[in-house]
């Protein structure tokens, strides 16, 4: 019997007036007003974010994640482009066409700004709630770890985006699970972003572009995951000239390089990075055999004015190999976090006509090889999948979009391959099962509409998934509102309803690399979530300071996690120890940012709460989940001492992880009568908060200039203080065997030094 | 090249790994402690205890022995079973153990205890009698090609009651223990040695009314004695011991969820069970 799941229905059929209403109201709009797309000179690559704004400031808008933008009623006829690290352009309107395409130059000379965009529409009269973007000029200056700009250690300084403690690899995301986050390159996923426990993450931030994160209010187009789809842009080479960086840092080196090739339609841009624990430890006579490494290369082809393909590749893998150190030592360990993601990208657009081809190749593989003694153990855990997608936009006029498209994914899994030798045998169960298949789909359309000072983002997604024994049918609404209230205020207010087919189960008390994504099932039902969020923002004048409070609610419902006393490892038949329940998170977002001067930054809170419901938890009582943080905040800070000289420091703080607490024990005699256990009572669930995680970063850069390069040398520390970032609680027994507990951190006071050349 | 070593070399010096932060953990309030077993013929022991601070380690094991803290004892108590048409005191016969030879019961019907202490309250639980199940066919056999002894057994399914079992084997010696600091040879040698020292069976295990097992055990001393018993428990018990054994489970303790012991005793913690074991001394050859 396969079940089959349509709700909604109500909705559905709503829908269905609804879009072609508002398609007569588009076909009714009219007045001033011009629309384009914002292109990088040399890369061609769109620019996000960029301000459009008239001269006295008091109309603007900002450039979507595809560089275009849309803007009416206009009362000037002068527009100016401004762009961090790109020269501003002052264009008259009227000698344009409508669409129209414009190209920034970047500037050359040191860079005057360090802004973060989140929605920071400068008077806008295009809403992007719950969207944060950021791109590399701005990460540079953010301190990451061991002196390295970082793409995601940037993201989780914006409100409602937090990171777990250092040794743990969880992101989340308003309250939701790590698996919740979908993580694209170049609109291919990739399962595990980090390196080193999180400390790293996967992505070069030299070679990306652009980095986006959805979090709420998602348009049609976006989906798959419950709490925020993340979207990290390459570079795609500059169709000019050849130049390029190198970089080298106390515990990695990177290289990165674009240009044209063979002729100026056909460019290239590749980076590749590497760390050198592994030789550092050798250094110094230990052994500390691991290291990480990731690598990219994209290829850009501008087949005529109107087609580009992109390909581009992605790998990363963090390798640890334990020899014995001494003879007659037994224990040999290693282990393999790897990742891989191609995409093949077909744009074309023909007038007001944009279509788009995407293909892609999605890998992510972890081994864990071991000896014990005469015994060797071999476990493999792998994940790939297979997407297409085509998708459609149509131009209507300035002020509606459509866009629609539809795509299919192919998900294999092969959890738990073990190969097992010697009289382990006798103990572990070899395991070389046929592997879980799934398929998901989704079809949607989604229309953006703007008129004088208001804007309606909605759209439908009717996304599903089948497989052995079932299938799942589900609408999900999107809609998102906003109004200008004057030049300097505006409010918006979204809603968003998202399913997810396939889970990653982590266990309760940590993220690890080794977790198993699993498919949905006959059983295991897609998690939902239901979002409401509102978003109110007032910016000055002059556009130079904002404030932003996003106040927002979410329902969850058929989220996952494991039964009590479920084994983890090695466990063949996981999908019988899960369990599903549902969970609510709530909370309001701040961010207070002054965007230019020669002090810029921005002081971000969250307060939050996140709660779980499971019948056979807790005895069924709510309680906060682990990634549940009541107040987190940070404030990160940009100085411009001189020209080319810049320091820069944040300071984070937050509520510590949640774990269950022992709150007791009592002796019993074993089952089997031959010894007496000492049994702990555990309090409820996640009861009790580790102590505050705080810590702050700095980081002095220094650029200058030689003839032929120009250079940047930074030093800097992360942790100054060297606080103690508990991610886990250790019983330690005392010399009168007395018990005490401690909350262990694994990064301390990492200092930095890098020198970045380009060329 | 060495230049670069060196840079990293200093970095990763001046690095620092923070000190670990002490954390207090909340305890709960002290709650008596039962442990019961029915050895049939009249015969029923009980044991009672209270809980204690987790951060205390009035239980010590190593290899050599298992040393517990008397004081974790509950003396004095008033301890009553009753059931269909009988009361009965249970009497304490060393300090914090109690027992009574002539607790004759009925199988299928249910018993209440309660136990009234002086200083830690009062705390109750109820248990059905459950009947006694033999070994169908209990059997040995020395492997001479290794240190090994192989135990068979044969369980007859009783249609007259639930079909849980728990099957004991009460090894000599503690081969499974480790010690306080394992070296990783001594995980190693346990996750090659471990055995169960106790099996649980339920109706899903049976085919056709009969479940036969063959279980290896490490062979001790020649003319060592081996006990195995099996009991026919009821499905609460049988829950309460699946939950314990997986909190034993050697990758549980690696990387596994909480487990929490449900057991039956109203305003304690603990199990109290009736059911009465079949039990079986073999003589290692």
């Amino acid at each position: 019997m396969q079940p089959i799941s349509i709700r909604n229905h109500t909705f559905f059929i709503k829908w269905h007036w609804l879009l072609p209403a508002f398609l007569l109201l588009a076909g009714a709009a009219n007045g001033q007003s011009l629309s384009g797309k914002v292109l990088d000179k040399n890369s061609q690559e769109p620019l996000v974010g960029v301000t459009i704004s008239t001269p006295n400031k008091k109309q603007g808008t900002v450039t979507g994640t595809d560089g275009s933008f849309s803007i009416k009623g206009l009362q000037s006829d002068t527009l100016l482009f401004s762009y961090l690290g790109y020269q501003t352009q002052v264009v008259n309107t009227k000698t344009l066409a409508n669409p129209f395409t414009l190209y920034l130059v970047e500037q050359k000379k040191e860079l005057k700004e360090a802004v973060v965009n989140a929605n920071s529409a400068t008077g806008a009269n295009r809403f992007t709630a719950g969207v944060v973007s950021i791109n590399p000029q701005e990460m540079r200056f953010i301190p990451g770890a061991a002196g390295e700009a970082d793409a995601l250690q940037s993201l989780t300084l914006m409100p409602g985006i937090k990171k777990s403690a250092n040794g743990g690899e969880g992101f989340f995301v308003r309250g939701g699970s790590p698996d919740q986050n979908l993580f694209l390159i170049d609109d291919a996923p990739v399962y595990n972003p980090n390196h080193l426990l999180g400390f790293f993450s996967a992505f070069n931030t030299e070679a990306v572009s652009n980095v986006s994160v959805y979090k709420s209010a998602m348009p049609a187009y976006v989906g798959g995951r419950l709490s925020s789809v993340i979207k990290v842009k390459m570079k795609e080479g500059n169709h000019q000239n050849l130049n390029g960086n190198a970089a080298i840092g106390l515990l990695s080196t990177r290289v990165f390089l674009e240009g044209p090739l063979l002729a100026k339609n056909l460019s290239f841009a590749a980076g590749f990075r590497r760390s050198y624990i592994d030789q550092a430890f050798k250094l110094v006579g230990n052994s500390l055999p691991y290291y990480f490494y990731d690598g990219n290369l994209k290829l850009s082809w501008l087949a005529s004015p109107q087609t580009k393909v992109t390909f581009t590749q992605f790998v990363g893998s963090d390798e640890l190999k334990l020899q014995p150190a001494k003879q007659g030592e037994n224990i040999d360990f290693g282990t393999t976090v790897s990742n891989y993601a191609s995409s093949l990208k077909v744009a074309h657009q023909e007038g007001r006509h944009f279509i788009t081809l995407i293909g892609t190749r999605t890998g992510y593989a972890y081994q864990v090889n071991a000896r014990i003694l005469e015994n060797t153990f071999s476990l493999k855990s792998q994940l790939s999948d297979w997407i297409v997608r085509a998708d459609y936009g149509y131009h209507i006029n300035s002020q509606n979009q459509l866009r629609a498209g539809l795509e299919y994914t192919r998900h294999r899994f092969n959890p738990n391959q073990t190969r097992i030798f010697g009289n382990l045998n006798e103990i572990l169960k070899q395991f070389q099962g046929p592997g879980l298949g799934s398929n998901e789909f989704a079809v949607y359309a989604n229309h953006a509409y703007s008129h004088k000072r208001f804007n309606l983002d909605y759209g439908l997604r009717l996304g599903g998934s089948w497989g052995p024994n079932y299938f799942y049918l589900k609408p999900e609404t999107r809609i998102m509102a906003g109004w200008l209230l004057n030049a300097n205020n505006k409010v918006s207010a979204g809603f968003n309803e998202n399913y997810q087919y396939m889970h990653l189960v982590s266990g309760s008390s940590a993220v690890m690399p080794t977790d198993l994504w699993f498919p949905v099932s006959a059983s295991v039902k897609p998690q939902m979530v239901r979002q409401l969020s509102f978003t109110y923002e007032y910016i000055t004048q002059k556009g130079n300071l904002s404030f932003t409070a996003e106040p927002y609610y979410k329902w969850m419902n058929n989220l996952v996690e494991y039964k009590e006393g479920t084994q983890i490892l090695l466990n063949n038949a996981i999908e019988k120890d899960l369990i599903q329940g549902k969970g609510k998170a709530y909370g309001i977002e701040l961010m207070l940012q002054q965007k230019t001067g020669k002090l810029r930054g921005w002081v971000s809170y969250t307060h939050s709460y996140s709660l779980r419901q499971f019948d056979a938890l807790n005895n069924g009582n709510w309680f906060y989940a682990r990634y549940d943080r009541r107040h987190d905040a940070s404030i990160s800070g940009i100085w411009e001492i001189k020209p080319g000289l810049n320091f820069s420091s944040v300071f984070s703080i937050s509520n510590g992880m949640r774990v269950t607490p022992i709150v007791g024990r009592y002796a019993m005699p074993s089952g089997s009568y031959n010894e007496i256990i000492s049994v702990p009572v555990y309090g409820n669930r996640n009861s009790l908060q580790l102590s505050p995680v705080h810590r702050l970063d700095v980081n002095l850069t220094y650029a200058f200039k030689t003839e032929k390069c120009q250079w940047e040398a930074s030093v800097g520390a992360y942790n100054v203080y060297n606080r103690n970032q508990a991610f886990k609680l250790t019983m330690v027994e005392n010399e009168d065997g007395s018990i005490r507990f401690q909350q262990a951190g694994l990064y301390g006071f990492v200092p930095s030094a890098s020198l970045q050349v380009k060329f | 090249m060495k230049f670069i070593y060196l840079i990293v070399f200093f970095g990763l010096m001046a690095s620092c790994k923070p000190e670990p932060m002490e954390l207090a953990m909340p305890q709960a309030p002290q709650k008596l402690v039962v442990a019961s077993q029915y050895a049939g013929e009249g015969i029923m022991g009980l044991a009672l205890s209270k809980s204690y601070s987790a951060l205390q380690k009035p239980i010590q094991s190593n290899p050599e022995g298992i040393y517990v803290d008397t004081s974790l004892l509950v003396g004095s108590a008033k301890i009553t079973l009753s059931g269909p048409g009988m009361r009965l005191l249970i009497e304490e016969f060393y300090q914090g153990f109690y027992g009574s030879a002539s607790t004759f019961l009925l199988d299928g019907e249910t018993y209440t205890l309660e136990v009234k202490t002086e200083n830690m309250g009062e705390v109750s639980a109820s248990a059905i009698k459950m009947k006694k199940v033999e070994f169908a066919e209990v059997s040995w056999t020395a492997l001479p090609s290794s240190m090994e002894t192989q135990l068979d057994y044969t369980l007859q399914d009783d249609p007259s009651q639930g079909n849980y079992y728990v099957v004991n084997y009460f090894l000599p010696g503690r081969q499974n223990a480790l010690p306080a600091k394992p070296k990783p040879e001594d995980i190693a040698k346990r996750l090659i040695e471990q055995q169960a020292t106790f099996d649980l069976f339920s109706e899903a295990d049976f085919t056709n009314g009969r479940l036969s097992i063959s279980k290896k055990i490490n062979r001790q001393n020649q003319g060592d004695s081996l006990l195995v018993s099996c009991s026919n428990i009821s499905k609460e018990y049988f829950d309460f011991l699946t939950a314990q054994k997986k909190a034993g489970n050697l990758f549980n303790q690696l990387r596994g969820e909480v487990v929490t012991l449900k057991g039956n005793i109203h305003g304690g913690y603990g199990f109290f069970s009736l059911h009465e074991p079949d039990v079986r001394v073999l003589t290692l050859p």
